[in-house]
């Protein structure tokens, strides 16, 4: 049993980074329908975690979030993805509010303590309940806003990723710094999961000075 | 007196924990009457509304009554704003009352069942227990009871065997043709391992192709047992031979011999080769059943010690906990210790086990986790139970083997589903077989 599993270790990376873009999917997919980013028109119900859970049904916002993530996974394969963020940009650019999904490579790469995943699936529904309800902690978003998705990862990372096909596809460019920096600013931790196979945890930055205004 | 711990409990709930406070989930965390929920999250609306001039909450109802326009009973969830709309709808509303508080302005249903799913779940077989609906007829059957409807269902099984033996020694003429219909059962089985290997899948598969020899195998002694034969005695044989799998501690002694009957009733006919190989691979299998038997309920760092070596957790306090939630279970199942063992029914537990950790920086982090635990781990542990079980893991670990061979082989089922059934529903599943 034990030889076997560590034989799998390999597979484990594959396996966590697979999860998590499943999961970061869904829960970009979600922050769009709760923080009103796009009508409540396009998204849809589907079933995931074994909940309800809102996807988009516009082809056009599913290509771009799925070859984000796509694109992603060599630095989540070698857990050289510090952050992901989903930023949500006022009309002039700016930053109003970024969800950040922090992830660090996991204590240990084994599926040995939660063999079916059971508790990690509980963690991830329990993530996305909380991006359900944070509208009640946040300020409304104004009415022109968009919406960019950041990574936060090493020169050599990058570098790396550069060399792939899937990358050259879909290139990632080095964010401006307007759209980043977000000058006041307050950290409304959501949830984490410190677990053998995955350690994460989110939160949200919000412009404090829209608050005022 | 009670009401104001609770109504404290419900502010906590609601303004700091942010959370979506459903009749339901107050009713169960709590443990009081639906009503009484109901009837307290209507209390706390007011009391926040009118005396903390709180506006912020925001509040669902559930509304029932026929409808005006088709005569049709309707039971509404809806928003407040909706409320008086809806219930000119209907004509006459037969009840209305709070569904859920919570800060949050819900866009949709979604979330209400969210919340709702984790507590559900925990409380899966006692449901119903706070609810103002009751149906005294139906009841959970104790371990004793199942213990009778397997024995009878074994009993019956018995007798099949039988006739089926007495039939098989007269048309054993033609093994070879059994052995290709294995092959050709033993295939889709096999197959469907490498199939699902796509994310969370594709763990499962080592587990999958651990038990897919194995499963060959039961399919191979299945097939061998019943060789050819007319469709109708097929069918009884392979029904036969569920419950038993699944039968408890007591026939499992009893079936094993059955089987072993039927092997060397086959090892006669048969060429010594196969007979060589059947009987190391049973003896191999064994001696994995015993590693896995634990495996599926409880979380393996408890069943097997040495992913725990292998895994250097710094954190001391977590060693003694496992042993004494075992001790706990083993404690409080003493005296109904022997009604698991017999009918070796598994209970899950979740416990907030507060974990402490140095993290790379240095600091120590406590944390609370949830560790879900099974009475079975309080079996596995020490060793005197271990030794006397040892004739009941094959047939445990057959029980589950035919299940995933059925799986398999019929449904295909995912592996993710597949292994949930396992871990979650064991003793679900085994309700269901024994009917």
């Amino acid at each position: 049993m034990n030889t076997g599993r560590n034989s799998t270790n390999l597979d484990v990376t594959q396996v966590t980074s697979d999860i998590l873009s499943e999961f970061l999917e869904v829960a970009f997919h979600s922050i769009l329908y709760t923080r009103e980013l796009y009508p409540a028109g396009i998204f849809e119900r589907r079933k995931k975690y074994n909940v309800p859970i809102q996807m988009s049904t516009h082809p056009d916002v599913n290509q771009y979030i799925i070859a984000t993530i796509q694109s992603l996974k060599p630095l989540l394969d070698k857990h050289t993805a510090d952050r992901v963020c989903m930023t949500i940009l006022d009309g002039s650019s700016r930053p109003t509010e970024k969800f950040v999904f922090e992830i660090a490579s996991a204590t240990a790469c084994d599926f040995s303590e939660d063999m079916y995943l059971v508790r990690l699936e509980d963690a991830l529904r329990a993530f996305l309940l909380k991006l359900n309800i944070c509208d009640a902690i946040l300020t409304t978003n104004p009415q022109e806003c968009s919406w960019c998705i950041q990574v936060h990862t090493t020169e050599i990372a990058y570098a790396d990723m550069k060399q792939t096909p899937k990358a050259q596809e879909f290139t990632w460019v080095e964010a401006e710094r307007e759209q980043t920096y977000m000058g006041e600013s307050s950290m409304l931790p959501l949830k984490s999961v410190d677990n053998a196979v995955v350690k994460m945890q989110l939160y949200v930055e919000e412009n404090t000075s829209r608050k005022k205004t | 007196m009670a009401d104001q711990i609770f109504m404290e409990n419900l502010e906590e709930y609601v303004n700091d924990a942010n959370k979506i406070v459903s009749y339901k989930w107050l009713s169960r965390t709590l443990g009081v009457h639906v009503n009484e929920a109901k009837q307290m999250l209507h209390s706390f609306v007011e009391k926040e509304r009118n005396e903390k001039d709180n506006d912020k909450i925001s509040v669902v109802y559930m509304v029932s009554g026929v409808s005006k326009t088709d005569k049709v009973h309707r039971i509404c969830v809806i928003q407040e704003e909706q409320l008086e709309a809806t219930k000119a709808q209907l004509d006459p509303v037969t009840s209305c009352h709070v569904y859920s508080v919570q800060q949050a302005k819900l866009k949709d249903s979604n979330a209400l069942y969210t919340a709702d799913y984790d507590l559900l779940k925990e409380q899966i077989f006692t449901s119903n227990k706070y609810s103002a609906i009751k149906c005294t007829l139906a009841k959970l059957r104790s371990a004793d009871e199942l213990k009778i409807s397997a024995l009878k269902i074994n009993e019956s099984s018995t007798e099949k065997s039988a006739v089926k033996n007495n039939k098989s020694s007269t048309a054993d003429t033609k093994p070879k043709k059994t052995e290709s219909d294995v092959s050709k059962k033993g295939g889709p089985g096999k197959k469907s391992s490498p199939q699902g290997k796509q994310g969370i899948a594709s763990m499962f598969t080592k587990a999958e192709k651990k038990s897919a020899p194995e499963s060959e195998k039961s399919v191979k002694s299945a097939a061998k047992g019943k060789p050819k034969q007319a469709g109708v005695m097929s069918f009884f044989n392979k029904q036969s031979s569920k419950p038993a799998g699944k039968a408890t501690k007591k026939e499992s002694p009893v079936k094993s011999k059955k089987k072993r009957d039927d092997d060397s009733d086959e090892d006669v006919k048969k060429p010594k080769k196969r007979r060589v190989i059947e009987s190391s691979s049973e003896s191999e299998s064994e001696e994995e059943m015993m590693e896995e038997e634990p495996m599926p309920p409880t979380p393996p760092r408890e069943a097997t010690p040495p992913p725990q070596e292998l895994t250097p957790t710094p954190e001391e306090p977590e060693s003694p906990i496992p042993k004494t939630n075992a001790e706990k279970t083993n404690n409080k199942n003493s005296d109904v210790s022997d009604a698991t063992q017999k009918g070796h029914r598994r209970k899950r537990k979740r416990k907030l086990v507060p974990k402490t950790s140095i993290d790379e920086d240095g600091f120590m982090v406590t944390e609370k986790v949830w560790e879900s635990d099974s009475t079975d781990a309080s079996d596995v542990e020490p060793p005197p139970p271990l030794v006397q079980k040892s004739p009941n893991p094959p047939s445990q670990k057959r029980s589950t083997e035919e299940s995933g061979t059925k799986k398999e082989t019929k449904t295909k089922a995912p592996a993710k589903k597949q292994s949930k059934a396992n871990t979650k529903q064991t003793s679900l599943m085994n309700f269901f077989k024994k009917s």
